[in-house]
């Protein structure tokens, strides 16, 4: 079997705008969650959100489609992650060796756009539709990066870039490309996303103390809050990679998925699909779990959510395992939240720091695991799990691993 | 194309360019029938297909639930969204949108399940938990594509040992697009079953290419109904030794 090894990364997060910034606010612990800039949340049920800081791009020669996707929040963090990993990694993307594979949702136009062309009855623009489609990244990192090994997206809710990561390790083990540009991207501080899961009753709402609003495994914890941002990976061949010099991050050993067949918005509380995952993963990277050395998890701050991967974790890997939720202080970037969390695990057996979850001040005793409050520990370790679980039911584990 | 070590053991679908298509009555064949609040007409042909594809045979239900597996081509919901549009249109002050009277006028005409109506993966969802399929998913939103690599990736996934059995499609409905894409649109589903095999499976792709041409617009659905068009009409797909 092929062995598949990580040369670069990128990311753009509430926390920063590459992955050393994203990277150093998480284990100093900090905040990205504040009141909603991006437009006037009064009157909405929920006012706050992580939001990526503003940037602007530098001009770029690209196709009008790709000049329609870059307008986009999705098009601008895709490109500056996409651009990070692969400059990181030092590969020729333009080859039939390399492929793609996102983990993206469809964006939405401004309200405001949308009840114009609803008032005057006016059909969709299909360039702009395009434009917003789960596939938009694809056709952007398609045109910058030249890649022609074949392109796939997938649309499992919070679970869509952890498959993409998956199918990416899959695709090269298999010998169909050597390399492929695998990742996530997800845009969720618009006025309707945050209306749409204000009224599922999914999101916190401590409007008056966002800082203290993302909880995970915490007693009084009471939802999730949305974020948003990109976060891209390089994935080569082993072999390859060495030949050509590259320096290697680490190495992606293993994926594992499953499906809870439960119910749309709820886990099964015993945590038999994250359980699922995990053994899956660890099944595929060939480890025990007492191999595991920190589990980041998909820890949203919901009461269902935490417990039920908690029992998860329990069975699948038991409770000496150091645990962390990096959603505690970038929020839920859903359909980027794997593959963010695979980097953010990656980072850890690379520096040999754990980040925190910040927040967590009373553990739910429904939560007891092997948490790391507050503040981030110094830890070595050789291998890393990353959770990521989905409206609908679908579950992902990823396992990355030192590289020796 | 040769997917090695998989059989085809049934596929099936409903196309709205077919004359027996007027009489399917997509609720009643729901599974549950609860649920068809929360599904557009893109999740009601996909889940009609699945269930009509799983009722050919049982095997499937030889394999436990964490050895089934479901890969799905979908596309987000574009159309229909009747409670949005009666928010937005709640929300005009003086012709113009208010972000603030869409916050306290626009939300009561939201359903509180607005959002889960409108995921992507609905078909993968309530399809994994009407059958119990319990292992590797996917959900691919990559239009007419994906159906084809839905099947390529459920095949590897039987091939490499991660699955016993895989049901895989598409569904898409395209019915009320035809006004903007302006061209013949169609709407339908279909769905295969794969069990891992000591035979391989020869995919006639020219065929179904051929098929696919003749179809009007079908979005995510196109590859998969192609799939089973040509598969009744000249079988295809063949099992090679």
């Amino acid at each position: 079997m092929r062995d598949v090894v990580i040369t670069g990364i990128g990311m753009v997060t509430p926390l920063g705008l590459n992955v050393s910034q994203t990277w150093n606010s998480l284990i100093e612990g900090k905040n990205g969650i504040h009141r909603i800039q991006r437009f006037d949340p009064a009157g909405y049920p929920v006012r706050f959100a992580a939001e990526v800081p503003d940037f602007a791009l530098e001009d770029i020669s690209v196709s009008p489609l790709a000049t329609k996707i870059l307008q986009q929040l999705k098009g601008k963090f895709t490109y500056r992650a996409v651009r990070e990993a692969i400059q990181m990694s030092g590969i020729t993307t333009k080859s039939t060796r390399v492929g793609i594979c996102v983990g993206s949702e469809a964006a939405r136009p401004s309200l405001d756009h949308l009840a114009e062309q609803l008032n005057v009855q006016a059909p969709p623009d299909l360039d702009e539709m395009r434009s917003m489609a789960p596939s938009a990244p694809i056709d952007l990192i398609e045109e910058v990066s030249g890649a022609l090994g074949g392109s796939s997206v997938i649309s499992t809710a919070c679970t869509s870039s952890s498959q993409a990561v998956g199918e990416g390790l899959y695709r090269i083990r298999r010998g169909e490309v050597d390399a492929m540009i695998v990742g996530g991207v997800d845009v969720l501080v618009d006025p309707l996303m945050v209306m749409g899961f204000s009224l599922l009753g999914a999101l916190s709402t401590r409007n008056e103390a966002p800082e203290n609003a993302s909880r995970p495994f915490d007693l009084e914890r009471d939802g999730f809050v949305l974020g948003e941002g990109a976060g891209f990976l390089i994935l080569e061949e082993q072999e390859m990679a060495k030949l050509r010099g590259a320096d290697i991050l680490g190495k992606l050993s293993g994926f594992g998925c499953s499906s809870n067949a439960y119910r749309i918005t709820d886990s099964p509380p015993d945590g038999r699909g994250a359980a699922q995952s995990m053994m899956a993963a660890l099944r595929d990277a060939r480890l025990t779990p007492e191999q595991i050395g920190y589990i980041n998890a998909h820890g949203t701050s919901t009461k269902m959510n935490d417990t039920s991967e908690t029992r998860g974790i329990i069975k699948a890997i038991g409770k000496d395992t150091p645990v962390s939720s990096t959603k505690s202080m970038m929020g839920h970037l859903v359909a980027a939240c794997g593959a963010v969390e695979t980097i953010v695990s990656l980072q850890a057996i690379r520096n040999g720091v754990l980040p925190p979850t910040r927040n967590l001040e009373s553990i739910d005793p429904d939560c007891s695991l092997h948490h790391i409050p507050h503040h981030a520990r110094e830890v070595k370790i050789d291998h890393a799990i990353s959770n990521a679980f989905g409206f609908g039911g679908s579950n992902g584990t990823v396992v990355v691993s030192k590289w020796q | 194309m040769i997917l090695k070590n998989v059989r085809l053991v049934s596929v099936k679908g409903l196309f709205s360019g077919d004359d027996n298509f007027v009489q399917y009555r997509l609720k009643k064949l729901i599974p549950d029938r609860k649920s068809i609040k929360l599904m557009n007409r893109t999740v009601q042909l996909g889940i009609v297909a699945a269930r009509m594809t799983l009722e050919e045979s049982d095997v499937w239900k030889k394999f436990p639930p964490s050895r089934r597996g479901m890969f799905v081509s979908a596309s987000p919901a574009i159309r229909g969204q009747d409670d949005l549009h009666n928010a937005l249109m709640a929300s005009m002050v003086e012709g113009k949108f208010s972000y603030k009277s869409f916050a306290e006028q626009g939300r009561t005409h939201i359903h509180p399940l607005w959002l889960v109506r409108g995921l992507s993966n609905n078909i993968l969802g309530f399809g994994t938990a009407f059958w119990d399929f319990q292992g590797e998913n996917m959900n691919y939103c990559q239009g007419r594509s994906g159906g084809k690599h839905a099947l390529i990736q459920a095949a590897h996934a039987i091939c490499e040992g991660r699955l016993d059995v895989a049901l895989v499609g598409g569904a898409d409905s395209l019915i009320e697009a035809e006004e903007f894409l302006h061209k013949p649109c169609a709407e339908g589903a279909a769905f295969a079953l794969l069990v891992s095999s000591k035979t391989d499976l020869k995919l006639d792709l020219d065929s179904i290419e051929k098929h696919e041409q003749k179809l009007s617009e079908l979005g995510a659905g196109s590859w998969s109904i192609a799939f089973w068009k040509a598969y009744e009409s000249n079988k295809c797909v063949l099992m090679t030794e």
